[in-house]
Parts: C-alpha cells; structure tokens; sequence
C-alpha cells in the first residue's frame, strides 16, 4: 500500500529537470491523446505556458499543477500516476543512457547502482541535479530492501522505477513499500520473489 | 481536421518557444564554461608563474646561505628582485656605522651626483617599529619623501624595503620604476620576503666581520692585538728582506703606569691607555703598524724608514703623549713614556730581532730616567759612548 503523496513537498529544493517535464508530456501524448495534453496544458495555466526544454530548468511547482490536473482529468490517484510516469521514465533511461545497464543481467545487480555509480554520473553531467538517496540491503538471498530519501516526495515514481526495472530483466519479484518517516520523507521498498 | 491543425500550431510555436529558450540556455551555458576556462588559464598561469617564483626564491635562499660576502649578497640579491620585481634600477644600503652605505655591484649609481651620496635615510637601525611593509612612493620623481633615497631615474615609483634582523634593521634595499603604479600588493609582499631572506644573510656576513674584526684588535683601544701585530710585522718584514727596505720598529713604555692604576683606579686608567693609543694612531701613515704589546706597552713597525726617522717619530709622540692632560678625582695628571728604537739589521731573521734591540733600548731609556727616546746601538759602540760619558 503506498502512503499518501504529499505534493506539495515537491515544490522544495531546487529547479526541476526541464526532461522531466517533457517526459511527461510526452507520456500523456503516448497513453491518453495529444488533445488530452493540449486541455492539460491549458487547463493548468501555467507560468512557463507548458513551454519546456531538456536543458533548462523549471519550478517543480508547475509538476504539481500537471500531475494533480491529470489525476482530476482521469479520476487516477497522483501515486498511481507516478507509477507510471516512472515506468515510463525507466524506458527513457534504457534509450538516453545504455551504459548504465552495460553487463547488468538483474534489477538486483542494477539496483544497488544506482546510487554509488548512476548517481554519480548523472551528477557529472547536471552538476546542479537534486537527486534522490537510495540504501540497499540485502535481508536474504534474492531480495532487497530499498531506502528512498527525497526532499521531492516522489516515492511512486520510484516505485514505478523499481517495477519497470524488473520488467525490463523479465523478473518474477514484487515490490511493497512501508514509511519510514514523514519529515524529512524515507519510504522503504521490499523487492522480494513473487508468492505465487 | 480543423481542430487538428489547431492542435499542430499550438504545438508547433511551444516548440519554437522551446528552442529558442533551449538556444538561450545554451549560449549562457557556454558563455559560463567560456569564463570558467579563463578562470582556469588565469588560474594555471598564476600557478606557473608561483611555481616560478618558489624556485628562485628557494635557490636565493640557498646561495643565501652559503656566502659571507656583503657585496656578494647584494649582487645575489638585486639580480633576483631582477627576475622577479619588474624595475627599472635597485640600490642595497646597509648601516656602517649608523650611516647607510651602498654595496653590491654598481655601488655609485649613475646620478649625476645626487645618488646614494646625497642619500639620507630617514630610516634609523634601531627606529622604533619600523614598517614591515615596503613602502610605496607614488610619483617619486617629484615627491619630496622620495628625494632622501636618492631617486636614480625619472622614476615614477620608488619602493623602499627594509632589511630586517632580529631587533633591528640592517639597512634597506630601494627599487626604481619608470612605470606608475609599478608595485602591486603581491609584488612588494614577494619583495619584502626575497629582502628577508637576505636581511639573515647579511646579519650573518656582518657578524662574521665582526667577529672577524674583534679578532684582531685589542678590545680597549681599538688597535691591533699582538696576534695580529706578529702577522702584520712578518708580512712587512718579509717584503722589506725582498726589496731591500729598510725597517724600523719602536717599542714604547707608558712611564710608571702602574702607579696611575693605584692612585686613581683601572678605570682611569684605562682612558690613559685609550688617549694614548689614540695619539698613536694619529701619527701613523697608512702603512704603518701600530699594536697593543701589553698591559701598557705598544709598538710600532715602520715600513721604509731607517732609525733615524723612527727616532723622530718616536719623539713626536712622545711629545704628544707628553702634552695630554687628564683629570681624576678634581686633579689633574699626566703621562710620559718610554720608547725604544732600532732597524732592521742585514743578519736579521724575522722581525723578533728588531723588536728584541727595540727592547733594549727601551729597558735603557728606562734606565737612563724615562720619557725620553732610546736608539739602539751595536755594543762596541756603545761601550764608546759608556766611555765618552765617564770621561765627560
């Protein structure tokens, strides 16, 4: 059961990737309708007027106003929609960024990577990137635990990371998540082998 | 289809707002980087250019080190600032004898007399606090405080740096520019560090001749000391026995000394034996010898001057010695004294055997009663004269 999304909490730390927002867009595109982004867009009236580039950077302020519109536009919870915004992300990630996946054959080989070496190099590239902290554990041979930091809130996104992840190395393993802590936000995921 | 056109134009100029905000974005960001890679270079060079300047200053400190010369050292000195303080002239003073005097190479700058002759410093070797920081003068050429530094060149800045030892200055160095605003903050600081760095080594090369000096004078009067005496007279005998010169010397007795000693005391008469050796030193011409023999007792060596000429010398001071007037305890005394003179005989070996005759006459001048000059003679004639005076 994923915990209430505080949206609002978004709008802390620093400008938000101007790829996120267009990742976005381009989502809603892809699995609703060019039209259902046009009314998005203009439904939100936003201070950028919906206009984003890939190398500038935007008030996340304006990601809150996308995502809970389209939660209101579709009747989908903001978390589900996160999930799926980050699965989608994940696909982006494979295309923009291969040599992060170079020799990883599991989401339990990739995963703890994510932190010390993906990380790291996206912070070469954005230098001023506020990225979220991941702690992995593992509790028992072929699962994981997860810990999510993020001044951002964006929990389900991750989540939907994680399960996108384990699709793309076609795993049979699931994923749960428990709050550690409200303020400042830590969400633990389990990723453990499906009960079947 | 209307709608889809709509749709098409909407997304079409976002797309054109994007890309030029994309193109803005870009240009600072490269106009970032651009300033970043000057920095950088800036950055690099001032390395490079620190680097440089750790090695030359390591290696002055090394030469620094190792010599004792005081003009060496000035040398070393300004042809480092050379390197690293652009300027177009450089002076090192250092004080000898509360007056600051030039050294290194080029000692009398080309001023048109009014270089460092005309240079009065206003700095003192014990001034109170003297400025750490080089001095800066703006202008110089013109400036009235620069005129006691003795401004070498139309310059337009002067730097004066003082060389510091521990608890006093030694002297001070001046550099010239023809340019304004020639020193910069981190110039005068590297200067005034290079300064340091020699201020210790001429610390250490003036207290080398100090001690050098102390060695071979006698501390009262200031005069030779008998080492230095043996060392001077075996040299000036030797190049006499070579060229065939003669050589005379005088050993001269303050009369009944130790009596002034008892009546009024050793300092009293320590001041006897400075006026004294004062007197002496007066008479002498430059290549003449003059030395501290003993408690009371000095001597002279005179290069190319026979006994006669010994004996009018020896008369003249005896005279002089004759003419001071001293006071102690609201009396007034004064001194005579005793000499002895001989030349250098052709079987001489070494200039013992003339001070040994010198000695002789002197013990007769004693004999004879004092304040008076004693030529040595050969026995026989001696004997003669012994002779003459019985019958007489």
């Amino acid at each position: 059961m994923l915990a209430q999304v505080n949206l609002h909490a978004i709008e802390e730390g620093l400008p938000m990737k101007g790829m996120v927002f267009t990742e976005f867009m381009e989502l809603v595109d892809e699995k609703l309708s060019p039209e259902t982004t046009e009314s998005l867009l203009e439904m939100s009236d936003l201070p950028s007027g919906g206009v984003y580039t890939s190398v500038g950077n935007y008030d996340p302020q304006e990601m809150v106003t996308l995502v809970t519109n389209l939660s209101g536009m579709t009747g989908t919870p903001v978390p589900d929609l996160l999930k799926i915004f980050g699965r989608h992300l994940f696909k982006r990630f494979l295309v923009s960024f291969p040599e992060f996946f170079e020799g990883i054959t599991s989401s339990l080989e990739f995963l703890p990577r994510v932190d010390g070496y993906v990380h790291v190099e996206v912070r070469k590239l954005y230098p001023d990137a506020e990225l979220p902290a991941f702690t992995c554990d593992v509790p028992e041979p072929g699962s994981m635990t997860m810990t999510y930091e993020s001044k951002r809130h964006l929990a389900p996104l991750a989540e939907g990371l994680i399960l996108a992840c384990i699709d793309h190395y076609g795993e049979s393993l699931e994923v749960s998540s428990e709050t550690m802590a409200t303020d400042p936000p830590v969400t633990r995921f389990l990723i453990a082998p499906k009960q079947s | 289809m209307e709608k889809k056109v709509e749709l098409l134009q909407k997304r079409l100029d976002r797309e054109r707002l994007a890309r030029k905000q994309a193109e803005i974005i870009i240009e600072e960001k490269s106009r970032e980087l651009y300033y970043k890679n000057q920095e950088l270079e800036r950055a690099v060079k001032a390395e490079n250019l620190a680097r440089k300047e750790a090695d030359i200053l390591h290696e002055a400190l090394e030469f620094f080190t190792a010599k004792l010369d005081i003009d060496e050292i000035a040398s070393h000195l300004k042809s480092i600032l050379m390197q690293l303080v652009p300027h177009d002239h450089s002076a090192v003073y250092l004080f000898e004898g509360g007056v600051l005097v030039p050294c290194g190479q080029g000692k009398e700058p080309d001023t048109g007399g009014d270089g460092a002759a005309a240079c009065k410093p206003t700095i003192s070797p014990n001034g109170v606090s003297p400025p750490v920081q080089p001095i800066i003068i703006p202008n110089a050429s013109n400036d009235p405080e620069a005129k006691p530094w003795g401004v070498h060149l139309d310059s337009q800045t002067l730097m004066v740096v003082h060389l510091f030892a521990p608890g006093r200055v030694v002297g001070c160095l001046t550099l010239e520019s023809r340019e304004a605003d020639a020193f910069s903050p981190a110039a005068a600081k590297l200067a005034q560090a290079i300064a340091n760095e020699a201020s210790i080594a001429f610390e250490n090369s003036l207290l080398y001749r100090e001690v050098e000096r102390l060695s071979v004078l006698d501390a009262l009067t200031g005069i030779n000391n008998r080492r230095q005496f043996d060392l001077l007279a075996d040299r000036e005998f030797q190049r006499a026995v070579r060229h065939q010169l003669s050589l005379s010397a005088i050993m001269m007795d303050l009369d009944h000394f130790k009596l002034v000693n008892d009546t009024h005391g050793h300092s009293v008469g320590d001041k006897v034996l400075v006026a004294v050796a004062d007197v002496c030193r007066r008479a002498l011409r430059t290549e003449d010898i003059l030395a501290r023999y003993g408690g009371e007792e000095f001597c002279f060596v005179l290069p190319q001057t026979d006994v006669n000429g010994a004996y009018a010398f020896a008369e003249r001071i005896r005279k002089d010695v004759e003419g001071l007037r001293f006071e102690a305890g609201g009396r007034g005394f004064t001194v005579t004294a005793s000499f002895g003179v001989s030349e250098r005989l052709a079987e001489d070996d070494s200039p013992g055997s003339i001070l040994e005759r010198s000695d002789q006459a002197l013990y007769a001048a004693k004999g004879g009663g004092r304040n008076r000059v004693v030529m040595w003679k050969p026995r026989e004639l001696r004997d003669e004269a012994l002779t003459h005076a019985e019958s007489g």
